[in-house]
Formats: structure tokens, C-alpha cells, sequence
């Protein structure tokens, strides 16, 4: 059973997107790290290193817009549905063209 | 008969070492991807799950949530070891560095003594050989030291290497990530920044506990809460340097990367300051420093873009306050905020480059502590925002509380000063001076000198005399060039702030400075000139302020006798002559000589008229007369 209404559902939507917008950011960072300052020899290992997290940080980042994406959807639906519904109920109704 | 004589060969020229100093913008990219990744985690925790919100969807978000945060937290983990290693191994360099360059300089030395020595060889005499052969025998033994020397600094390089490159090993995957953050020894921060805001602001006490922790925990409180560590006195200044620089880049990453037409006001202006800050700490001709050859170290001290109401509070230092011998805070006046923070850092810049050459290693750092009257973007005409912020230059309040921040912010310089006691100087220009008088009168600002230039008052209605301020016998300086109209303000009351203390019975020493030129209101560009000149290149204040921030005395010169409000009454009196009076006496005379050509001209057109009414009457009468003849 889902017990939330939709301003809850959109709020929670919102906190997705900054918190991936936020993450997003930090990788901007990382991006601009230039691992050659570090010297020949441990410049390879700092790539690795950024690559890795640059990768991961790109996944966390999808996996929040995803779930951003998804709240927004529910939301959807429950408003779709609720107009079936309302529809529904209106043709039942004698006014609404029903009998 | 033929002696030999062995002479150790030249030693061979060092490789040049690759990492110089700008391998600490590395660290700032970990620590500032750190910064947001950990703001994220604790936005969404607190944010994430709104209470009222239950029932299976709530169960699932959550889940979500954890699982977000369970991840974002390893990545957060990976990066701390990673800028905590990567900071040391910076540190380290530099010291290898200045090994480098020590040893390359007695590479040089030994080479020119062994061809010394091969030059003396050549032609001496029998008798001179024992003296020769001990030479060569104490060419080999330094030739010896010297090359250990050299692979000593090497085998450290690499040891350095090593452990860098283990480091980022260690890290180098979300399963090392999570083992790191899962790891029992994780420094808490949240237990952290409770035993920081315990101490209360005691520099003092700040600065012993910050010595008392982990480098791990240093890092991770330096990373979770960067504005924190920035901004907080008592913290060293290497420190600060590198938090606020992770806010930095926080800031300009994250606001940059919203769409201009996307960002609100008080973004608009948080990037504003971000990036005036970012100017500030690249001011051209910062990246080469004649007394050591290396570029200028140049300290973000303090960092708080949204402070003040969106104002914003920076401050930056040339050289490190912590090590140099002389140290200069520079407190600038109205109009100043973090938007202009530059600007201020250019005339910082100026005072330590021309100070910084007499053998002394400098520091100067200009500090836009304090919320001066000033001009906010985001409320122009708003009441009582920026009107009232404009309005609040005719009252001392805000220089009051800016005194105790500046107190305060000395007091930290003082709590980090390693070695022996930084000469400090404190310098107050236009408002700032008065907030510098603040400072000293209220809190007792622990510097050996105060220095007021364009002042408008030494502050409050309680300092009437040098020594009201507390500071050391004779080391309250004042420079009022004559132009510079805000010196003309200086009184008591509501309206004004405080005592002028360039009057010779104020009692502080008034050193020379230039004039400024002569200005009226259509040329009052030149009056701001005027009161914004003390730190100009080649003029007789910046050479004076150099003088102070060494500690020397400046050139000094008889104080003022003339009231300085009488200065300001005898420019408005001479500006109303000029723009009002003497224009009104102008027009007056013109109008009466107007009207009296204008009189003139009637008369003239009435005996004209009455010249023709004559005539034409003689006329008429000839006419009439002809009748009866």
C-alpha cells in the first residue's frame, strides 16, 4: 500500500536530482585533477586511481537521477489513475451521462 | 721526481626533481570531490526521507537511500586517504626541493674547488705537494658526503613515490572504498566538530587540540567540514589554506556548473565572490618571489562567500603568516566586501613585495573579516538591507563587532606563530581603521603596531588619546594625506567616529604621506583618488607602511592643528561659493543687466512711439489747418 501524498513524492524527487547534481559536481573535480604534477612515476597509479572513482562517481550519479526519475513517474501514474477513477466515478454519477 | 696527486672527479649535475608545488592542486581536486560527495551523503540523510512519509514506498526509498549513501560514503573514504597521502607527499617534496637546490649549490662549489686545485697542481713546487695532497684529501671526503648526500635525497624520492603510489593502490575500487569506510578506526567527525565547538573560539586551546590529532583525523574533519577548519582561528594557516580551498573549489565546480539563467540571486552572487576570490589568490606576479625563487605562497585564510548577509567574508595572505618574520593584517573600509577581494589583495601584494626584500620573509594578508558598509547586489533597495547598509557608514556598529572579529582573527595568528613571535602589524585603511581602533580600545588587539590611514575616526566616544587605545609606547601610526576627504570626518557623537588621530594633541605618530591633488565636486573622482592611494606603487605611504611592517620607523611628520571637520566645512563653504553663490551672483547680475537693456529698449520704442504719434500729429494738424485756407 502506498501512503504518501504527492508533494511528499515530488519533494523526494527533487532531493534526488540535487543529490546528483551535488555528486555530479564532485566528480567535476576529480575531473580536473592532473595526475603528471604528481611525477612519472606515480602519475599512472593517480590515473588508476581517478579513473576508478571518476567511473564510480558516474554510477552513483545515474543510479540518483534514476531514482529521481522513477518518483517522478509514480507520480505520474497516480495522477493518471486518480482521472481514470474520477472518470469512472463520474459516469456512475446520473449528471455524468452514466444512467 | 714526479708525485702523484689524486684529485676526486667533478660531481655530476643533479637531475631536476619533477613535482614542484603545483602538485598541491591535486590534493585540493580530492579533497574538494570529498567535500561535495560527502555534502551529498549528509543533504540526502537529512533531507532524503520526510517523516510523515511511511507505508511501503517510504520502506523503499529508504532503501534506496542507504544504499546511496553506502556507496557515496566508500567513495568519500577512497578520497580521504588519497588527499591525505597526496598532502604529505607535496610536503615532503618541498623540503626535498629545498634539498635539492642546497645540494645543487654545493655541487657547484665542489666542482670549482677541485679545478682549484687542479689549476694549483699544475706548476707547484715540490714543497708545496703535502699541502696539495691534503686539499685533494678533503675534496675526496666532501666528494664522498656530497654524493651520498645526493642519493640519500633521491632514495627518499622514491620512498616518497612509494608511498603514494601505495596509497592510491589501496583505494583504488569501490570494495577498497567500503573496507575503508567500514574500517573501526574511521575518525568520527561528528565527535570532532563537538569537541572543536567546545573550545569556543580559545585559539589557543584550538591549536593545541588540532596538534593533538591523527593526520586521518585532521583530513577527515578537513573534508567533511571545510568551511569549519577554514575558517576557525587557532587552526594553522596551511591548514585553513587547504579547507577553504576546498570550498573553493566546491563552490565554483557546483555553482558553475548551473545555467547563468538558472541561478538565483544569492547564487549569482556566492559565484561572484567565489571567482573574485579565485582572482585574488592568482594575482599576477604572485608566481615568482625574488627572495626565494619559488613561487609566492599565497594562503586563502579565510573563506565564507554567504557570510554577512551574502557579502561575503574572505581573506588572503601573501607568504605564511605562521613562519615569516613580518606579518601585516590589512583592513580595508566601505564599499568592501568579498566581491572586491582582489582588488584589496593587489595593495596587500603590494606592501609584501616592497617589504619582503630586506632579508626578512614577510607575510601580508588582506582580511575581509567584518561586514563594512557596503553595497549588496541581491537587495539593492531593499530597507533596511543595502540602504541600510550604506546608512550604517555613519555609525560605528559595525566596526565595533568588526573589532572583535579582527581581535580575534589576531589573536589566532598569534595562537599558530611558529619560531620566534612574528613582528605584527595591524593596518586600517578609511572604515577599516576605525574597525582596527575598535579592535585595540575594546579587545586588545595583540599587535606591535597599529597603523590608521584614511581615517575617519580613531572610534568611539572613549578615545580621545593615543594611549586610549592600549597598544605599545609610540606604535600607533596614522597617514591622512591632505586631499583625502574622509580624514576631514573625524568626530564625536552619533554622526561621527571618533577622534581624527592625525591631530598633533591625539598623540599618535603621523608619518608622511602624499597630498593627493586638490579636487572640487565635479572633479570628486579625484578626492576618492585621493583617500584610495596609500598603497600606490612608488608613493611616500607605501614606503612608509614598508618601513612599519619591518618594524622601523617611518618618516614622520608634525600632526594636524586645524580641526579636521573644519577641513570639511571649508570645502563645502568653498563649494557652495563656487557651485552656488557665486553662479546665483552670476545670474543676478546677469537678469538686472537683462532687465535694464530690456528697459532701455522701451524707452527707446516709447520715444519712438511718441516721436511718431508727434509727427503723425503734426501731420494731422497740417491736414487739418489746410482745410480753411
Amino acid at each position: 500500500m502506498i501512503d504518501a501524498r504527492y508533494p511528499l513524492l515530488t519533494s523526494a524527487a527533487t532531493v534526488w536530482d540535487e543529490t546528483a547534481a551535488t555528486v555530479r559536481s564532485g566528480r567535476t573535480s576529480l575531473e580536473g585533477a592532473e595526475p603528471a604534477l604528481l611525477g612519472t612515476r606515480v602519475a599512472p597509479s593517480a590515473s588508476t586511481f581517478l579513473a576508478a572513482w571518476e567511473a564510480e562517481l558516474l554510477r552513483i550519479t545515474t543510479g540518483a537521477e534514476h531514482n529521481a526519475e522513477a518518483l517522478r513517474a509514480v507520480v505520474r501514474d497516480f495522477a493518471l489513475t486518480d482521472s481514470a477513477r474520477a472518470a469512472e466515478a463520474t459516469r456512475l454519477l446520473p449528471h455524468g451521462g452514466g444512467l | 721526481m714526479t708525485t702523484t696527486i689524486f684529485v676526486p672527479p667533478d660531481v655530476a649535475a643533479l637531475e631536476p626533481l619533477e613535482v614542484d608545488s603545483s602538485a598541491s592542486t591535486v590534493t585540493t581536486s580530492l579533497r574538494g570531490a570529498a567535500t561535495q560527495v560527502s555534502d551529498a551523503v549528509s543533504s540526502a540523510e537529512e533531507k532524503g526521507l520526510p517523516p510523515s512519509w511511511s507505508g511501503d514506498s517510504a520502506k523503499s526509498a529508504g532503501s534506496a537511500m542507504t544504499e546511496f549513501a553506502r556507496r557515496a560514503d566508500a567513495a568519500v573514504a577512497a578520497l580521504e586517504v588519497a588527499a591525505r597521502a597526496c598532502d604529505v607527499y607535496v610536503e615532503q617534496m618541498a623540503g626535498l626541493r629545498l634539498e635539492h637546490t642546497r645540494l645543487s649549490g654545493e655541487r657547484i662549489t665542489h666542482n670549482r674547488d677541485v679545478a682549484t686545485l687542479l689549476a694549483d697542481i699544475n706548476g707547484a713546487t715540490e714543497e708545496q705537494v703535502p699541502a696539495l695532497q691534503a686539499r685533494a684529501t678533503r675534496l675526496q671526503e666532501a666528494h664522498t658526503r656530497l654524493e651520498d648526500d645526493i642519493a640519500d635525497m633521491w632514495r627518499r624520492v622514491g620512498e616518497a613515490e612509494d608511498r603514494l603510489i601505495s596509497a592510491f593502490a589501496s583505494a583504488d575500487s569501490p570494495g577498497e572504498g567500503r573496507s575503508l569506510a567500514d574500517a573501526t578506526d574511521r575518525p568520527d567527525t561528528d565527535v570532532l566538530r563537538r569537541e572543536l565547538s567546545d573550545l569556543g573560539g580559545d585559539s589557543d586551546a584550538v591549536y593545541a587540540w588540532w596538534n593533538s590529532l591523527t593526520p586521518a583525523q585532521r583530513e577527515a574533519l578537513l573534508i567533511s567540514d571545510p568551511d569549519l577548519v577554514g575558517n576557525t582561528n587557532g587552526i594553522p594557516i596551511d591548514d585553513r589554506d587547504e579547507a577553504n580551498r576546498a570550498s573553493l573549489d566546491r563552490d565554483l565546480d557546483r555553482l558553475g556548473a548551473i545555467p547563468k539563467e538558472d541561478r538565483t540571486a544569492e547564487q549569482e552572487a556566492w559565484l561572484l565572490r567565489a571567482r573574485e576570490a579565485e582572482k585574488a589568490l592568482q594575482i599576477p606576479g604572485a608566481q615568482y618571489d625574488p627572495m626565494t625563487g619559488l613561487p609566492v605562497d599565497v594562503n586563502l585564510v579565510m573563506y565564507a562567500p554567504t557570510a554577512f548577509g551574502g557579502d561575503g567574508a574572505v581573506g588572503v595572505a601573501f607568504g605564511n603568516p605562521d613562519t615569516a618574520d613580518n606579518t601585516a593584517v590589512v583592513v580595508p573600509g566601505i564599499m568592501n566586501d568579498g566581491s572586491n577581494i582582489a582588488g584589496n589583495s593587489e595593495d596587500a601584494f603590494r606592501l609584501f613585495n616592497q617589504a619582503n626584500g630586506n632579508g626578512e620573509s614577510t607575510a601580508t594578508i588582506a582580511w575581509m573579516g567584518y561586514d563594512s558598509p557596503s553595497f549588496n547586489p541581491t537587495n539593492a533597495w531593499s530597507w533596511p538591507g543595502n540602504i541600510g547598509d550604506i546608512g550604517s557608514v555613519v555609525s560605528e556598529g559595525k566596526a565595533e563587532a568588526g573589532g572583535a572579529a579582527l581581535a580575534d582573527f589576531v589573536d589566532g595568528l598569534r595562537s599558530t606563530d611558529q619560531g620566534d613571535r612574528s613582528h605584527l602589524s595591524v593596518i586600517g585603511h578609511s572604515y577599516g581603521s576605525t574597525t582596527a581602533s575598535h579592535a585595540a580600545h575594546d579587545h586588545g588587539l595583540d599587535a606591535d603596531s597599529l597603523t590608521l590611514i584614511g581615517s575617519p575616526g580613531a572610534g568611539g566616544d572613549d578615545v580621545n588619546h593615543v594611549r586610549d587605545l592600549g597598544m605599545g609606547e609610540g606604535k600607533v601610526y596614522v597617514g591622512s594625506a591632505e586631499n583625502d576627504f574622509v580624514t576631514w570626518l573625524g568626530r564625536d557623537g552619533e554622526l561621527g567616529m571618533g577622534r581624527d588621530p592625525s591631530q598633533v594633541d591625539f598623540g599618535a605618530k603621523v608619518f608622511e604621506v602624499d597630498d593627493g591633488e586638490e579636487f572640487t565636486i565635479p572633479t570628486f573622482g579625484t578626492g576618492v583618488d585621493n583617500h584610495t592611494s596609500y598603497f600606490d606603487a612608488n608613493s611616500s605611504s607605501l614606503d612608509n607602511l614598508t618601513s612599519i611592517v619591518r618594524g622601523d620607523e617611518p618618516d614622520l611628520v608634525e600632526g594636524r592643528t586645524t580641526p579636521a571637520n573644519d577641513r570639511a566645512v571649508d570645502f563645502v563653504e568653498d563649494e557652495a561659493r563656487r557651485t552656488v553663490i557665486e553662479p546665483t551672483q552670476r545670474w543676478i547680475d546677469d537678469r538686472v543687466s537683462d532687465a535694464q537693456d530690456l528697459a532701455e529698449d522701451v524707452k527707446d520704442w516709447h520715444d519712438e512711439r511718441v516721436e511718431d504719434m508727434s509727427r503723425w500729429a503734426d501731420e494731422r494738424w497740417e491736414d487739418f489747418s489746410s482745410l480753411w485756407r
